[in-house]
């Protein structure tokens, strides 16, 4: 291997790690904002301290060594935490949470490889800090003490505690390592100098027999295994998250303290090729008696002779009323489930862009075979085939997407923190719940949603509830609740952000619409009309402009970021009782329900849900360099959708053409249209790197005949029509004005 | 007197075999290796090492090692002190 390829192999095994931290950081930062609600359950006490335990046990074994000193010491704070010692109080919890943070910084230096000195002193300067700040939470707080060395803390804690934590204990740690695992960027010897830091090393062996002399070895094969026995204060748990990270790369095998020899006689049948100088060394050690010794060795040569008669090595040894069955069974069955986990059971990751090429081929599978079944027209035969397999596709495409789908709890716990922080730095008493974080939607758009939600809940938390004081004399509960809730709806799924808040004080926004021009002085609005005036461009309720939400990026924002993912955007309110701003997003973009017309020769889909209805074209009339129609009295703009895109038109003027209004940004307007064709459910295929620069489609797809339609981004033609004045934003009134009540 | 490199590790193994190998194959009797500049060793470098030391024996050369602090200590830690004959640590 040139030193090119290993240091691929160890930046792949550090980003899995980086990739692992993250994870571990967002259990941390949910788990204790979870614990905040139910203080002192042992589960999430638990999960707390795995969450810091792995990302140290996996830092130690990429020598990270100022992550390993950080995360030691928090999690020492945590062991007192779990056993009860310490108590979690809002200030440890706030303190904790920046450890969290702090630890990703750290995490993020260690990813950078070429960071400045600056940087790591700055960090270095924090860490010390923080630990000061920790360590006058750990009980009989020593001050100072919290930056020792290791070992001695660890010490301490076995001393100090007579429950709940683990005296020292002598464990016994085989570790054969996997030729190939050198090659993975696993170094052997990082593992023993990390397992060095947890405890004292009463024994370490090299079992090294496999390794051929230097004419006959390959270097970059590992041939390593070790046998240690070691004292140490960690639980059975935490030393087995020590080998987590290399599970894979080396077969473990731990022996509890004070364990019955049969356990040893195991651990010597599990490795026939060092039996007899294991068996020696652990006779040695005092682990186990030199009869039972002989016992397994001659078992051990029986189980051999026996073995090819079909008999399994377990079997033998309850035969030979040796070792009760059970504890043969549940060593079995323990063999196989550690097969089973390394062997692709369970969960494993993909990387998103090979899903994406997937769903790409796939969704040109579809096609073709749509196109398929067209061509077999003439032949029953041949078409009873195609249809079949057109079923199968079908079904392919549908799982294929669903490997995409993610449950958008993770983006909805993310905002606890949020609430928590704002509510904290707004002096409000908020309470979020969250609701059907199991709700699945595509991947793309669950990341994407991420940013219009953070609005939603800030506008929520900073406008839409009143203050404690307010509240009381209103006379509503002091703490507020803000609610994030998520369901499937016939084929989309809606999301709504909810507040118990002051609702919307429409006289005021009504006011300011008037005063900025949005309205006529003298209209009247119904109620859910003044309400969708907050999405107007341009439209800002907050009367101070705080650091919170007004950030200038108003509400217009919002809604232009949800049509952009092919989704509405819905408001209700009631004074005094509240807000709930709803969502429609469709369940992926990688398939769009589409409304297929023809323009002169060309076939366009525009998205079903911009589209409101269709009309036969009437006599268009020209008002101030616009074209309009005349819709229920009102005139509507209209736009030929051909000319927008510069196509040759080879319609006859003289055809009947039909209307197709659609809305964008709650505008609507007409697209003149040569043919209607029908509703169609297509697959998105992205246009390629020559029709990019052509705004207003947004991508392509073949149809059944073979044809490419283009599909139009209707938001984008309607923007660049009144850009150019082919649209006035005056005449192109909001919907709800043109909708009688 | 073989120099070995500053870094013991699985970059340098595949290279250093065969620098090793011809090493000892030249050898008369003896061959004593300068390990004063190591400061990383790895499991790689580790059992490059061992595997030097029973080829060395297979042949009768006689191989010494000469250590800097970190290999020493690496070798303590594992309990492999005793498998080479480890001359005094030249002075740091």
């Amino acid at each position: 291997m040139s030193s090119r390829d290993y240091d691929a192999a160890l930046a792949a095994a550090l980003n899995t790690f980086f990739i692992e931290a993250g994870e571990m950081l967002e259990q941390m930062e949910q788990t204790l904002l979870e614990l905040e609600d139910a203080p002192g359950d042992a589960e999430l006490m638990n999960a707390l301290f795995r969450s810091i335990h792995t990302i140290k046990g996996s830092a130690g074994l990429f020598g990270l060594s100022a992550l390993v000193a950080f995360t030691h010491e928090v999690e020492t704070l945590l062991d007192h935490l779990r056993s009860g010692h310490i108590e979690l109080t809002p200030s440890l919890s706030s303190l904790l949470l920046s450890c969290s943070d702090h630890v990703a910084l750290l995490v993020e230096l260690s990813r950078d490889g070429n960071a400045d000195q600056d940087a790591v002193h700055t960090l270095e300067l924090a860490s010390a800090e923080l630990l000061v700040q920790l360590s006058a939470f750990l009980p009989d707080a020593k001050g100072g003490d919290a930056a020792a060395s290791s070992g001695c803390s660890d010490a301490d804690l076995a001393g100090q505690c007579s429950t709940g934590i683990d005296r020292e204990r002598t464990w016994h740690i085989s570790l054969r390592f996997l030729p190939h695992c050198h090659m993975r960027g696993i170094d052997p010897l990082a593992t023993i100098r990390y397992l060095e830091s947890l405890g004292e090393f009463e024994l370490i062996e090299v079992f090294d027999e496999a390794l051929p002399p230097l004419s006959s070895m390959d270097a970059e094969r590992c041939y390593l295994g070790f046998e240690i026995r070691m004292r140490t204060a960690e639980s059975q748990q935490a030393l087995r998250e020590a080998f987590e990270f290399i599970e894979g790369d080396c077969e473990v095998r731990l022996i509890e303290p004070g364990a019955a020899s049969d356990d040893y006689i195991a651990l010597i049948n599990d490795l026939p090729p060092d039996a007899s100088r294991l068996g020696e060394i652990l006779v040695a050690c005092g682990a186990l008696s030199h009869a039972d010794l002989h016992r397994s060795l001659a078992l051990h040569h029986l189980g051999a002779v026996e073995s090819e008669g079909g008999r399994a090595l377990g079997e033998v040894l309850v035969d030979e009323r040796l070792v009760p069955p059970a504890v043969v069974d549940a060593a079995l069955q323990k063999q196989v489930q550690t097969r089973e986990r390394s062997e692709g059971g369970g969960v494993f990751k993909v990387e998103a862009e090979r899903l994406d090429g997937l769903i790409n081929l796939v969704g040109e599978l579809v096609i073709f075979s749509a196109t398929a079944r067209n061509q077999a027209a003439d032949n029953p035969a041949l078409l009873e085939t195609t249809q079949q397999i057109g079923r199968l596709v079908e079904e392919i495409r549908n799982n294929a997407l669903s490997l995409r789908m993610v449950a958008i709890g993770e983006t909805f716990a993310r905002f606890r923190r949020v609430v928590r922080d704002l509510a904290g730095s707004l002096g409000k008493d908020v309470k979020l719940e969250i609701e059907g974080g199991e709700t699945e939607l595509d991947k793309s758009l669950v990341e994407r949603i991420g940013d219009p939600l953070m609005h939603l809940v800030r506008n929520a938390l900073d406008h839409g509830l009143e203050t404690s004081e307010e509240r009381e004399a209103a006379g509503k509960p002091r703490a507020s609740r803000v609610r994030l809730s998520a369901q499937h709806d016939s084929g989309s799924v809606v999301i709504t952000v909810g507040d118990d808040g002051g609702g919307i004080d429409t006289a005021r926004v009504l006011e300011k619409a008037r005063s900025r021009g949005l309205v006529a002085q003298d209209a009247t609005l119904s109620t859910s009309e003044i309400h969708a005036l907050i999405f107007e461009p341009g439209f800002s309720t907050a009367e101070a402009v705080t650091d919170i939400s007004g950030r200038g990026v108003g509400m217009d924002v919002v809604r232009r970021n949800v049509e952009k993912l092919r989704g509405r955007i819905a408001i209700r309110s009631q004074p005094n009782v509240g807000t709930e701003i709803e969502i429609r997003l469709p369940l992926t973009l990688a398939i769009i329900d589409g409304f297929l017309v023809r323009s002169g020769r060309t076939a366009l889909i525009i998205p079903l849900e911009q589209v409101d209805e269709c009309i036969a074209a009437a006599v268009t009339q020209e008002r101030n360099g616009t074209t309009v129609i005349n819709q229920r009295g009102r005139p509507m703009p209209v736009l030929d959708v051909g000319a927008s895109l510069g196509l040759n038109s080879a319609s006859a003027t003289s055809a009947r053409r039909s209307v197709v209004v659609v809305r964008s940004e709650g505008q609507r307007a007409g697209l003149l249209v040569d043919q209607l064709l029908g509703e169609h459910q297509t697959v998105i295929k992205p246009l390629g790197k020559v029709f990019q620069h052509i705004r207003p489609l947004s991508g392509s797809t073949i149809l059944g005949s073979g044809e490419i339609a283009l599909i139009l981004d209707v938001n984008e033609l309607m923007a660049r029509a009144m850009t150019e004045g082919a649209i006035s934003s005056g005449m192109a009134a909001p919907q709800e004005q043109d909708v009688p009540a | 007197m073989l120099k070995l490199p500053e870094r013991l590790t699985i970059e340098s193994v595949g290279q250093l075999r065969d620098t090793l190998l011809v090493a000892i194959e030249q050898a008369a009797g003896a061959l004593s290796l300068d390990a004063g500049e190591v400061h990383e060793i790895d499991g790689a470098g580790l059992q490059l090492l061992l595997s030097t030391a029973s080829e060395a024996t297979e042949r009768e050369v006689c191989l010494e090692i000469h250590p800097s602090a970190q290999l020493a200590d690496t070798l303590r830690l594992l309990g492999l002190s005793g498998r080479f004959t480890l001359c005094p640590e030249p002075a740091a």
